[in-house]
Parts: structure tokens; sequence; C-alpha cells
């Protein structure tokens, strides 16, 4: 069976590989029909062309360089190389984006500014007060505790327009808290078609097309979190239908 | 004469990261290069000359990386790369007295091998050892649209709050092509695809005009794009138009599992006579008894078994064909279903690393021949380059407000950063502000201090190589790839801590020149560009 996850596609999304497929008819099928007709044909190309399932141990590299010393292998020394300290003696914090969903962010407090703190707040807390800005509305935030041997964390954030700042912060024993750094603000990955799905009925065409550049001739889409999560919820709103 | 069903861009990105230690005798890595010449550039030039000698009218469009450029034409590496040939050649010449006496179903491969080095060994002198000029030859023919990239091939979007270093990337990117090239490009490859919302203006800052993007980017995206990907877009509010990439298409050939170069009568890449035959009768061609890949392969793909089948050249020969169909098959169908739906031509736009062609699939140069001949057939497609695309533009392009994207695994920036390669970043991003900090408080220096704040401009660009992380990611060459780093990073450390005593280190400059030949044309203060 080739089609792995066939019986997890949209109506629109079978009918799309049956048109690309040359399937008569296919614009008349129930799910069902057009399920049936699509491994009927992937089981007759499997005859022909092997496709492993499971693990491959016959997986082709396609990308990427040879590694030709294997893993853990020494490297003779390059002239030049230093250590890299672990930190930088700054307080600052930085923050990426990973994806559509995680932050990344890593930060360092100056050893002299550390002193301070411990001699001003003796019993102080660190946290990660994670800022979204949502267009007009007001900002919201939540806390993240870390502690003093934390650098760096993956931070989650919602799909939709807006800003996300992080801020280092410092909590005394009394609760009153302190901002230490403040990272710059990164725009969220607001997705238009995660927004408005329901658009979809009656434009049945468009993701089609959509689609179309997405899914190969095994009917796999490829692997992207926005491109899930845009056919979940269309197929959500075929559901409702 | 058909009716044009579908316009379709072939992209290829060739770039292999700035190896290069003199300092050694013989050093593995530079093999990256040397295979990658000898298998895909050297080859993919002779077959593009032929078509070329044959009248064909083929078009496609070729990136070549900086770093690329700069060991193609290093002289120190290509004596190495003759070194290497040459040994090639010496094992070809008893490989096939081998074969012809011990394995006789070998031998035609043997054959074949010693003349290919012998061809390549050919076009490699025809062209004084620069096979650039070759490129730029068919380029003025019209048949190439050389395309810019970034200087290191840095992935962008982990910089984009260094807005300093994307510019360095871009403008040294420009600056080398034109020195290569003699040109300025239209086109920019965003390494790994690599978008961030704003690059655009960047780039249409250096009257660029166009650069590919990610298949998914489209749906995606902030708005609503109905062209879906089939047609240019406009990014943002600039002037810079985008190319989608499509994957359904691109991965017919470009899969691990399911592309065709996995087919079982294509080669096996995996064995090598480097690692089956006696160490003994190969050491002379392998790295101070390491064993290595030789390029001598006789084997078929077969199957999932270790008990491969010889490899038979007129089988092979018979599935590119039939692989090379089913492709312009299944683009001229895409075209077709496109066209109808939407009452216009679509724009299909392919993008492959240039190396999978002939070094990772052997087979591959043949296919792209095929494919290109292919064209010249009556059946509705028309090869073009995204440069052509813009000139004959008849309609306005839909305007796109994307997301981050890539092409990576994800769609986004997991590969680049992720729990083996994150902590890098913490040092790049540290050197970049410290380099950025030392062109503010040293602007326009000429002399020794300028050649030291320069030589800490190159230390720091070479670090942001997006191959250093992906090796990380990929567990592949892991040692080597944080050495480099940290050679980098600890050189621009040396700058650093001198500048701020107002030294230069001489002793030191001397050899971090010669050790990193590249970008002679560097200038530091693109790190302080409001001077």
């Amino acid at each position: 069976m080739v089609l792995i996850n066939i019986d997890s596609l949209s109506l629109n999304e079978l009918a799309y590989i049956a048109q690309v497929e040359g399937i008569q008819g296919y614009e008349d099928m129930s799910r069902e029909e057009l399920i049936d007709e699509l491994k009927d044909l992937y089981e007759d190309e499997d005859d022909v062309l092997p496709v492993p399932s499971g693990e491959n141990v016959n997986k082709r590299f396609v990308a990427g360089l040879t590694d030709y010393r294997g893993e853990g292998a020494e490297v003779g020394s390059l002239p030049g190389v230093e250590e890299l300290p672990d930190l930088y003696p700054e307080t600052t914090i930085h923050l990426l984006t990973k994806n559509a969903s995680w932050l990344y962010c890593y930060w360092s407090i100056a050893p002299l500014d550390d002193e301070k703190f411990q001699e001003a707040y003796p019993d102080h807390s660190l946290l990660l007060n994670v800022v979204i800005t949502e267009g007009d509305k007001d900002e919201y935030s939540y806390d993240i505790p870390v502690s003093s041997d934390d650098h760096e964390w993956n931070i989650s954030v919602p799909h939709h327009s807006g800003y996300c700042r992080v801020e280092l912060m410092l909590q005394d024993s009394n609760g009153e808290r302190y901002v230490i750094c403040s990272s710059q603000q990164i725009e969220l990955m607001y997705c238009y078609w995660v927004d408005h799905a329901d658009e979809a009925r009656g434009n049945e065409d468009i993701i089609r097309r959509y689609l179309s550049i997405l899914t190969n001739k095994y009917g796999h889409i490829t692997n992207c979190s926005t491109v899930k999560e845009v056919v979940s919820a269309i197929k959500a709103e075929e559901d409702l239908q | 004469m058909s009716k044009t069903v579908g316009r379709v861009n072939l992209i290829l990105h060739a770039h292999s990261p700035y190896v290069r230690h003199l300092e050694y005798d013989k050093f593995l890595e530079e093999d990256w290069l040397f295979e990658s010449l000898n298998e895909t550039y050297i080859p993919l030039l002779r077959m593009l000359e032929n078509l070329d000698s044959e009248n064909i009218d083929y078009h496609l469009s070729i990136s070549f990386s900086p770093t690329l450029c700069t060991m193609l034409t290093d002289a120190p590496l290509q004596e190495r790369f003759l070194n290497y040939m040459n040994e090639r050649y010496e094992l070809g010449l008893k490989e096939e007295d081998r074969c012809l006496r011990m394995a006789p179903e070998f031998a035609e491969m043997a054959i074949y091998y010693r003349k290919s080095i012998e061809k390549n060994l050919e076009t490699y002198e025809k062209y004084n050892r620069n096979i650039l000029t070759g490129y730029k030859q068919l380029a003025e023919k019209g048949h190439i649209e050389l395309v810019a990239t970034a200087a290191t091939n840095c992935y962008l979007p982990l910089y984009k709050n260094h807005e300093k270093a994307v510019r360095a990337q871009i403008r040294l990117g420009i600056q080398e092509h034109l020195r290569f090239f003699g040109q300025m490009p239209k086109g920019f490859w965003l390494p790994e695809c690599g978008y961030y919302s704003g690059l655009e203006d960047i780039l249409a800052s250096y009257h660029i005009k166009w650069c590919q993007l990610a298949s998914h980017s489209i749906l995606s995206a902030k708005n609503r794009i109905d062209s879906a990907g089939y047609q240019p877009i406009e990014l943002g509010n600039s002037s810079v138009t985008g190319f989608v990439r499509d994957w359904s298409l691109t991965n017919l050939i470009w899969s691990n599992s399911l592309g065709y170069p996995c087919d079982q009568d294509y080669r096996e890449f995996y064995r090598d006579i480097g690692y089956d035959l006696p160490l003994d009768y190969i050491r002379p061609y392998i790295h101070d008894d390491v064993r290595v890949f030789t390029g001598f392969k006789y084997w078929a793909i077969t199957g999932r078994t270790d008990q491969k089948q010889p490899y038979s050249m007129s089988k092979a020969k018979e599935k590119v064909a039939l692989h090379a169909e089913n492709f312009l098959y299944h683009l001229r169908r895409k075209g077709i279903l496109m066209s109808s739906e939407t009452s216009t031509v679509p724009t299909i736009n392919l993008g492959f690393d240039a190396e999978l062609f002939g070094h990772r699939w052997f087979e591959g140069i043949s296919f792209l021949e095929k494919i290109l001949r292919g064209v010249v057939e009556d059946n509705g497609l028309e090869f073009t380059t995204p440069a052509k695309c813009l000139s004959t533009l008849t309609f306005e392009p839909e305007k796109a407000f994307l997301n981050d994207c890539s092409w990576g695994d994800g769609g986004y920036s997991d590969v680049w950063l992720d729990g083996s390669n994150a902590w890098i970043y913490r040092h790049t991003h540290r050197a970049i502000e410290a380099l950025e900090e030392l062109a503010q408080r040293f602007p326009d220096q000429v002399s020794l201090k300028g050649r030291f704040l320069n030589q800490a401009a190159r230390e720091v660009m070479l670090a942001m190589a997006s191959d250093w992380p992906y090796i990380m990611h990929d567990k592949t060459s892991v040692s080597y790839a944080e050495k480099r780093l940290r050679n980098h990073l600890g050189s621009f450390r040396v700058v650093y801590t001198n500048m701020c005593k107002n030294a230069v280190n001489t002793e030191w400059l001397i050899n971090a020149e010669k050790q990193n030949a590249i970008f002679p044309e560097m200038d530091y203060n693109i790190f302080n560009p409001d001077r």
C-alpha cells in the first residue's frame, strides 16, 4: 500500500489526486469510491515499482555531504582553533523563530550584574515573561520559571497575527518583579487559511490548486505543520456541511 | 505547433562549503569539491555544451555559490584536483586490467570510468582549469541564467535580527557574482529557500528582480493568493518577484525513498571499491588508511538487500529514458490541468541542488539531458528562466505577504535550529555584534588595520555558513563542522581582542589570510553601512 494516509484525506484532496491520476468520472464519486479506486491504482503500481514500507534499509541519500570519518572520529587540529566561552559577559536575551509554533530564546547575565542581583536580592528567582501582542488588542503574557543554570528555552506560541517578545525577569522574595533584559520583538506567523477555512467552501478549485503543488503522486503532502493545520481546518469545515 | 501549456523554470544550486586545508598534504573533506567537480560540474558542463553544439535551444538557471566559485578558481585547489584525477586515472587503468581478468561483469563500467576521467580532464584543461568560463559562455549564448546567492550560503532567517550581516551576505554574494561572471545578476537564490518577511526589501535595494521560494509559502501566507504558486508573485510591497517551487514535481526526483534515483536498476552509491577491495590494493587511493569513496562503483541498487546485482549500463539507460518521459508527462499534465483551470499558462518552478545530478544520482545528468532534449519536441512545454518570464510578463503579479519559510524538513528553521546546533547562534550573533562595533569604532582603516578587520569580516561570514548547522543536524561530519565553526569564531576573537588594544597581530594576519583566501574584495565597512 503506497498511499499511507489515504484514509485521512478529504474529499477535495482525493478528488484532486484522482484527477491527476486520470481516473474517469472522479467528479461524481463518493469519498469511499475514490479511496477504492486509488487503492486499486497504487496496488497495481506496487507490482512494478517496489516501495519500501517500515524501516527503509535502502534509503537513498540525495542531499548532504559525505561523512568519511564516521561519527565521533577526531579531526586533526586546525590552526587558530580556540575554545569558545560557554557564555559571554553581557546581559542580553535573543529570540529566534524556529517554526510556526515555536520560538527559541537564549540569554546570559554578565557576572557583574549577577553579583549585583545577589547582593540586592539574595533570595531572588528568575523567570521568562513571554509577552504576546495581538493587533490592536491588549497584550497578554505568561511566565516560565527558569533556574540560574538555564540559558536557553523553547517557547510555544499561537498561530495568529501579532508579535512576541520575551523578558528575562528577576522576582524578589516579596514577589516584586524587575526586567533584567528584553528581547527584540518577533512577528508571529499568521496564516490566512487557518483563519478563513470557511472560505474553502465554494472555492474548491483554489484549494485543489494549493494542494496540488504540495502533494506527491503517492498522495503524501509535504511535511509542514501549517499545511497540516490548514488541511485539518478545511476538513473540519467540510464535516460541518 | 502545440499551444504552450506550461512554462518551466529549472533552477540548479551549485554549492560546496569553503574547505581548503593547504597545511595538510591531503585533506579528506576537500574530496567534497573534487567528487562534485568530477561527477557533476564538469559532466554537466560537457552535456550542456553538447546540446549547444547540436543547436538545441534549451534554458535553465544555475546559481554558483561564492565559496564554490572561489574554490573552483583557486590555483592550489586546482592543482590538488588534478592530483586527485590523476590518481583516479591510474586506479582506472588498474581496475580495467583487474576487471577484464577477474571480474568481467564489471569491465564495462571500469572502462567507462577510465574514459570519463579522460574526458573530464580534457574539459578541465580546455578551460584552463576554470570551468566557470564554460558556464559563462553558455550564459552569454542565452542558454543559462546565472543566479547570485549569499556569500557563504548563509541561512538568512536566523539572522533577521542582524540586518547588517544579512546585507553583507547579499551584497558580497552579488559582488562576487560580478567578479566571477562579469554581469549583474537579476536573480538571487535564497540558501535553503530561506525567506523571511522583509528580506525582499533588502534584495530590492541591491537591484535583485527575483528569488525562489519554498512550495508551502503560498498556502501558509498571511494573505490569500489565488494563483496558488503557479504564477510569479510580487513579494510584499517590493519590486522583487517570487517563483514558488513545485514540491509535487520535484518530489518525483528528489525523494530519498520514492524518487526516480531510488530505482533498482540505478547505480548503488554506497558500494564502492574504496570500501570493498583489500586495503593493500586500494591504499594509494585513499587517505592514510581511512577508506573513502573512490568513485569506482559496480553495483546496482537492486532492492532492500545486501546481495546487490552488477550494474547494467543498458538497463539503467532504458530507465533514464522511461523516467525522463514520465517526468515530462507529469509536467505536461500539470500544465494542462492548471491552464484549463485558470485560463492562463502556468509557471512551474523546479529547484534542486546541482550535486544531486551526477554525484548523488549517477544517471542524473543523462536524465537532465533527456529532459532538455525532450522539451524541443512539440509537447507544449516551454523551458525558460525566471528573468525571461519577467521580461514577457503580461499581467500584474498577485501581491504576496509571506511568513518565514524554507525547504528544510518541516518547512521552517527546525533543521538549522535544533538541539544539535542551536548553541552556535549565541556565538555567531555575538561575533556579528562585535564586528559591527569594530566597524563603527575603526571606520575606513587602510593598510594593516584594514586587512586585519577585513580578515575578521571573512571569518564571521564563513562562520555564518548554513553548512555547519546542517552537518550537525544531519549527524554526519559533526566533528569537522564544529572545529570549523570554532576556528572561524576563534580567529575573529583574535582580531577583536587585538583591536581593543589598538594592536595588529601581523604574523597571525598573514597566516589567516593564507588559510582563508576568500573574498579578496572584502570591505569590513559593509558592517557599518551608515558611516
